[in-house]
């Protein structure tokens, strides 16, 4: 018998040949998940050391929902969160239904770059600014302040996929719903609004998301009493890693991901 | 003399510098399916949408039963548009996609039950009332789009090239069913189509155009056994058209020079004047290949192609001039077989001419 023919000779371009490549793939994915692995697991230790396993238990868990700082961090996040993507979700929609149903105006491509600027701005640039500007103005709004930051940042994250839609979206339809009696408003209520809100969902979740986890510009912004988790957080830290810690990480990670599902979801081309 | 549905009264539209329409003027008849035919970029689609209120014309008024609407809103014109992609809502299932029209009217939930039905049943798709859009083949959407369209009783209805999208049998299905569906319903149907065959077999009267303009209106008949232009003779269907000078006419019969001296004989008046140039058309199915000779004028055989059904002949005449003959496979049983160089006669019926003065 002969050597072994190589029976995929037809595949050439496919990387999957590469087996060496699993390695790496191996390497990206460990460090990418393990120290989750980790913080989550040890989230349901009850110990009282950070990395000392005794045995298994939501102990943790029942101490962070009991702990009124972390519940008070808590709802400042959810309601900045809350308020943060309506604002900017609303602003957003507004923006890219201007820019692509508004028709050819002076200063479109000017717009769509300003729009999408902050995504590229570094965070550190944008907290040092507007911690600067709130404190010349003298603006001292307590939790007004932080949800006109986070509405802000949180704008070109609901914009995108808001646009992205009504990208594929022809006016056909519109005009199909004017030809059927609809006036202009009733087109926008009946066709385009339903139509668009896949893209609209997304950019909530996205902006919620963002809110959610932001830190940089929350710790410039906030101020006693109007702290949010991720910051809240950083400062257990500061005391030193406490098994507490891992479970409100591990309760804020799942949030993330049920968001983020959403968002997939949503987002998902329609077949 | 039926009522007019639909008059189009000199109507310009500009786009820039652009002239999309020049100068168009039509009368479309009540419970007519009328076909604005010609290729892409002639004017067709601007006016149909011009009609339907999505294009503001830049002069001219349009007329809809004796009231004028040119500056209406679309919503606030009483006709219904198929789309060439349908525009079906995606969102919204196949009921409430006919419902829409009804609903913006302000009838009743049961009127609009009724009517949906009622329409569901008219194009066949009677199960499909709690069906979304998106899985449906084409030939589906088609028949939603049109009961859509039809649902609100409009006066008129716009169909913007709609059998574009179907492959070539459902196409050919949807024909029939779409002339069956302006004769069962009364509507007056304006088709918008590039396709001559499409307008040819469907419409009782075809409005051919071309750079904007209106170049003939008749029914299919006039306007393939008729044409009055070049553009038209040869837009619908193969043809021969041959430049000639009037050289001589009487009361019964006319005689036509071609540029390269060949004489044809005519037994037919014209009503044009001796020594004025024009083309003459006749189709390749009128063209008989008789013994040279015996026809009215002589030519060779210069090639032959076997398409099943049909032969087309090619011979040229003493001129030069290439002129071709088609015969249905039927016509060629037991005909002595013909080789290319053979001298061969030309012969029609004075009738199939047609003088083509543009």
């Amino acid at each position: 018998m002969s050597a072994p023919r190589k029976t995929k000779a037809k595949g050439a371009g496919n990387v999957a040949h590469f087996k060496s490549l699993y390695v790496l793939v191996g390497f990206f994915y460990a460090f990418l998940y393990f120290p989750i692995i980790v913080l989550v697991a040890y989230s349901f230790n009850t110990g009282t050391r950070a990395m000392v396993w005794k045995g298994f238990g939501i102990d943790w868990y029942v101490k962070v929902f009991t702990n009124g700082a972390i519940l008070d961090a808590a709802k400042n996040s959810l309601l900045v969160g809350l308020i943060a993507t309506i604002l900017a979700t609303t602003i957003a929609t507004a923006g890219a239904l201007a820019l692509a149903r508004g028709g050819a105006f002076r200063g479109k491509g000017v717009s769509m770059g300003v729009m999408t600027l902050p995504l590229i701005v570094p965070e550190i640039v944008t907290a040092v600014a507007t911690l600067m500007f709130f404190s010349a103005i003298g603006l001292n709004l307590g939790l007004g302040n932080l949800i006109i930051a986070h509405t802000v940042f949180c704008i070109p994250f609901a914009f995108m996929p808001i646009r992205a839609r009504l990208e594929g979206m022809d006016t056909y339809m519109e005009q199909a719903a004017c030809d059927l009696y609809a006036t202009e408003w009733q087109a926008f209520r009946y066709i385009t609004l339903p139509m668009m809100m896949p893209g609209i969902i997304a950019g909530a979740t996205l902006s919620f998301v963002i809110s959610l986890d932001d830190f940089i510009i929350s710790l410039m912004v906030s101020s006693a009493g109007t702290t949010t988790l991720p910051v809240y957080i950083y400062s257990m830290i500061r005391n030193g890693i406490s098994p507490e810690v891992n479970a409100i990480s591990t309760v804020l990670f799942g949030v993330s991901l049920a968001l983020v599902t959403i968002y997939w979801i949503a987002s998902k081309p329609r077949k | 003399m039926a009522e007019i549905a639909v008059d189009v009264q000199n109507i310009v539209k500009h786009y820039g510098s652009f002239v999309a329409l020049n100068d168009v003027s039509l009368s479309i008849q009540d419970n007519e399916f009328f076909t604005l035919l010609g290729p892409s970029g002639c004017g067709k689609t601007t006016l149909l949408r011009s009609i339907a209120g999505f294009e503001e014309v830049t002069e001219g008024k349009i007329f809809l039963y004796g009231e004028e609407i040119e500056d209406l809103a679309p919503h606030q014109r009483p006709i219904n548009t198929v789309f060439q992609h349908y525009a079906l809502f995606p969102h919204m299932t196949v009921h409430d996609n006919i419902a829409f029209g009804l609903k913006r009217l302000g009838k009743s939930q049961a009127e609009i039950d009724k009517t949906v039905k009622e329409m569901l049943a008219l194009v066949q798709m009677e199960d499909f009332g709690n069906r979304r859009t998106n899985n449906m083949s084409g030939g589906q959407m088609q028949r939603i789009a049109l009961a859509r369209a039809l649902a609100p009783k409009p006066k008129v209805l716009l169909l913007d090239e709609p059998l574009s999208a179907l492959d070539l049998k459902l196409r050919q299905a949807m024909r029939d069913e779409l002339q069956k569906l302006q004769r069962d319903t009364g509507i007056t149907f304006i088709f918008v189509t590039h396709d001559q065959d499409e307008a040819m077999s469907m419409s009782d009267r075809i409005a051919v155009m071309s750079n904007g303009q209106v170049q003939q209106v008749g029914t299919p008949d006039e306007i393939y056994n008729r044409p009055k232009s070049r553009f038209v003779a040869d837009f619908i269907g193969d043809t021969n058209i041959v430049d000639v000078t009037i050289e001589a006419t009487d009361a019964k019969s006319t005689l036509y020079r071609s540029k390269g001296g060949v004489g044809l004989q005519v037994e037919r008046a014209t009503d044009l004047t001796v020594g004025a140039e024009i083309s003459i058309n006749v189709r390749p199915e009128n063209v008989v290949i008789v013994d040279a000779g015996k026809g009215r004028a002589d030519a060779t055989l210069t090639h032959k192609s076997f398409f099943g059904r049909t032969s087309i002949y090619s011979m040229e005449l003493n001129d030069g001039t290439l002129i071709k003959s088609r015969y249905s496979s039927r016509d060629e049983l037991g005909r002595k077989e013909m080789a290319i160089g053979d001298s061969v006669g030309i012969d029609f019926a004075a009738d199939t001419l047609a003088e083509l003065t543009s």
